[in-house]
């Protein structure tokens, strides 16, 4: 009995491992794990309109969408000679096999109207071409100087519905506009459209300035200027152009930043030969210690969370990044490449740090997690600082300098952007040479 | 007592059991995947394949040019030869093969398609003629006694194990053989190996083969734009259900999902990547004698090699 029985478990055991080797399932299913990574083409037509000014706004609209589109790498718009329906009947409805025919496979179809109090309302839709399916759209207005705005906005629009994310174009950034010959720069502090236009000057260039930071808002700048030769945070109101420094403090401070929330800054001090980070309280003025070592602790940079901090510190011999709770506790070191790593950057989407590596005289900008793993390096050169994020944790800006010749000329400070693929790297188009950028959330 | 024994020998043969699947490799039981997943991608085969001369892409510089035309179902290689079954047959295949590498025995078995894929002539014939060679044995495994079951336990493992593995070696082999020139090596890849995997081959039930699979796969994979560098992007498997007419225009490209599912603007924008994939590759290169299995099919786009994560 008990013979069968161990026999039939046995008998079991085998018919058992033999299904479980017979590979299942009846119904076909194909995996496509591989692609192309191949920018989008997409077919963006004037905007229409029916007077000559909202010819002349839907002309400029549309111009502007594409630039932004093209530069973000993900889309290559198509070239208009190559249109076959013509704007006007493609108000009334959009011909597919038209557009499918030069293969776009992404169609932008718009509208600018002035409206009787003069503003400038826009209204698009975004469809897509080979499944004839409408994918998104909306009407806005703003008034007539704010043209630009709006075109971001589509531009923000079909980015995030093509890719999932959040758009960045309707953005700012501030840098460091630098002129003059190199024993004599001109530093000031500047401010302009993500797409290098709206330029204007936030400081005259008496003083030197550095490290500048938008406030969540957008709204603020955090920047460091020297002050009788004593670098000083300083808070820059964009609304009211006001500026005020944050606090009076002993000794030098420098690299502030904003927490996620807007109510604190954080910084480094150094005191008596020592550098340790600070936060202070912007409502109390109330400043904390948050690091106590004998070792340099400077560059914090907040979590989106606000719970942690990362930054940089020789206290392990050489510069590396540490990430510590934001009252100041656990630090546990997450660089452990060959090299010294520096001005660590949180990703406004919390999976990655942003950081500067130098390693064998070469600068790099590369990415990790938050917990050290995964390394990227993604742009190298003789000098290349300051990475800053886009605001959907996608792109980052840095900038770049060139050395100059044997006799001192050719030396040139640029401002660049690259995506997380590291194969898009684009010259930031700003009107003069600069650094240390800073890119604005989306502007509300 | 008896109990007593009964039970040692249970207990032995659970060990040598589980010493057997240690020994030849468990996993294997249950993934058959290696195979189906990562196969080096021919997209340039047609589906026919047994016959076709390998139309490998950095074969330009050989001196078969005609032969690397994959985009036409080229009915002819397979079709028209079916006569010719002969597994000997081996000799005429090494040249050029313009058509006749008259494959293996339609008739018999037009499913052994699966092999071929970069392979030139010599691989058609090798598959046919080994049809049943020893390993086959596998019906005997209800047997009563205790070593038959364990010897066919024993070969199960052995088959499926070597099999994958045989295939991809074979599958190199022979890529490297392409490169030079495709001299008479039928011989030589005719070992053991292949001709258990004739035999396997030879399953009558056997679904679609790999290389209709990995043709469908290449050819989709040439439209799809992967949503590069999403957050979690390897998590973003999009389902996207299929039916196509017999000419393998597409008819219907669903996303499978649910509504909560579209919420996601990371899964909306990926979904939407592969179903514009879909309709981009259309008409799709379905094999034309399986119809049936492929009027609707699904398709699962997995962007996890996307850079960015």
């Amino acid at each position: 009995m008990s013979r069968i029985r161990s026999l039939a478990a046995l008998a079991a055991f085998v018919v058992l491992g033999v299904i479980a080797a017979v590979p299942a399932g009846a119904e076909v299913r194909i995996d496509i794990t591989n692609g192309q990574m191949r920018p989008l083409p997409i077919a963006i037509p004037d905007f229409a309109g029916a007077s000559g000014q909202e010819v002349q706004a839907g002309r400029d609209i549309a111009r502007v969408v594409s630039a932004d589109l093209e530069r973000s790498g993900l889309f290559k718009p198509i070239d208009p000679k190559a249109f076959i329906q013509s704007v006007a009947s493609l108000q009334v409805q959009p011909r597919f096999p038209d557009w499918k025919a030069i293969n776009a496979e992404a169609l932008v179809q718009g509208k600018a109207e002035v409206t009787a109090d003069g503003r400038i309302r826009v209204e698009f839709r975004l469809w897509d071409v080979f499944n004839e399916a409408y994918m998104t759209g909306w009407t806005l207005s703003a008034s007539p100087q704010d043209w630009r705005r709006l075109a971001h906005k589509v531009a923000d629009a079909i980015y995030k519905r093509v890719t999932g994310e959040d758009g960045y174009f309707d953005t700012q950034i501030v840098y460091i506009a630098e002129s003059g010959p190199k024993n004599d720069r001109k530093k000031r502090l500047a401010i302009m459209d993500q797409d290098g236009e709206n330029h204007r000057f936030l400081t005259d260039g008496s003083e030197l300035v550095l490290t500048p930071r938008f406030s969540p808002s957008a709204r603020e700048i955090t920047y460091l200027s020297y002050f009788k030769g004593v670098p000083r945070v300083y808070i820059f109101n964009l609304d009211t152009g006001r500026r005020e420094a944050l606090g009076n403090f002993p000794g030098m401070t420098f690299a502030p930043r904003f927490s996620p929330d807007g109510n604190k800054v954080v910084f480094s001090m150094a005191e008596s030969g020592n550098t340790e980070i600070y936060e202070m309280n912007l409502m109390t003025r109330q400043k904390r210690q948050l690091t106590y070592n004998p070792a340099i602790d400077t560059g914090p940079s907040y979590a989106p969370d606000g719970s942690q901090i990362v930054f940089e510190s020789d206290r392990g011999g050489s510069q590396q990044l540490y990430v510590m709770s934001a009252d100041g506790g656990n630090a546990n070191r997450i660089s452990f490449g060959d090299g010294r790593y520096g001005t660590p950057v949180w990703s406004p989407r919390g999976d990655l740090v942003a950081f500067t590596k130098q390693k064998g005289g070469q600068f790099f900008i590369g990415v990790m997690r938050p917990d050290g793993s995964g390394e990227r390096l993604l742009a190298e050169g003789f000098l290349v600082e300051g990475p800053t994020w886009a605001p959907n944790g996608r792109v980052l800006a840095f900038w770049r300098e060139t050395p100059s010749d044997e006799r001192g000329r050719g030396q040139t400070v640029r401002l660049y952007t690259i995506d997380l693929t590291g194969y898009n790297e684009r010259v930031l188009l700003s009107p003069i040479d600069g650094s240390d950028p800073a890119w604005s959330p989306l502007i509300p | 007592m008896e109990m007593r024994r009964d039970s040692y020998v249970f207990s032995g043969l659970l060990h040598l059991a589980l010493l057997l699947v240690a020994l030849f490799g468990l996993p294997q039981l249950w993934r058959e995947l290696p195979v189906e997943e990562a196969p080096m991608v021919v997209d340039i085969v047609p589906i026919g394949a047994k016959t076709n001369p390998p139309p490998l892409q950095d074969n330009k510089p050989q001196p078969e040019p005609q032969k690397a035309e994959p985009e036409p179902p080229k009915p002819e290689p397979a079709k028209p030869e079916p006569p010719k079954p002969e597994p000997p047959k081996p000799a005429p295949p090494p040249p050029p093969a313009p058509t006749p590498p008259p494959p293996p025995p339609p008739p018999p078995k037009p499913e052994p398609a699966p092999a071929p894929m970069p392979k030139p002539e010599p691989k058609p014939e090798p598959k046919p003629e080994p049809p049943k060679p020893e390993p086959k044995p596998e019906p005997p495994k209800k047997q009563k006694d205790v070593k038959d079951e364990l010897d066919s336990l024993l070969k199960s493992v052995d088959k499926r194990k070597p099999t994958p593995k045989d295939e991809f070696d074979k599958l190199l082999k022979s890529a490297e053989k392409l490169k030079p020139s495709v001299p008479e090596n039928k011989q030589a890849t005719q070992t053991q190996a292949q001709a258990m995997r004739g035999s396997s081959m030879n399953n009558p039930n056997e679904p679609v083969s790999m290389t209709e699979k990995d043709r469908i796969r290449a050819h989709i994979e040439r439209f799809w734009n992967v949503p590069a560098g999403a957050k979690d992007a390897d998590k973003l498997v999009v389902i996207i259900k299929v039916s196509v007419l017999p000419d393998g225009t597409v008819t219907s490209a669903e996303i499978q999902t649910d509504a909560m599912q579209m919420l996601n603007p990371y899964y909306q924008a990926a979904a939407d990547s592969a179903r514009r994939a879909v309709r981009a590759a259309s008409p799709l290169p379905i094999p034309p004698d399986k119809y049936e299995q492929f009027k609707d099919f699904s398709l699962a786009f997995n962007p996890k090699f996307a850079a960015g994560r």
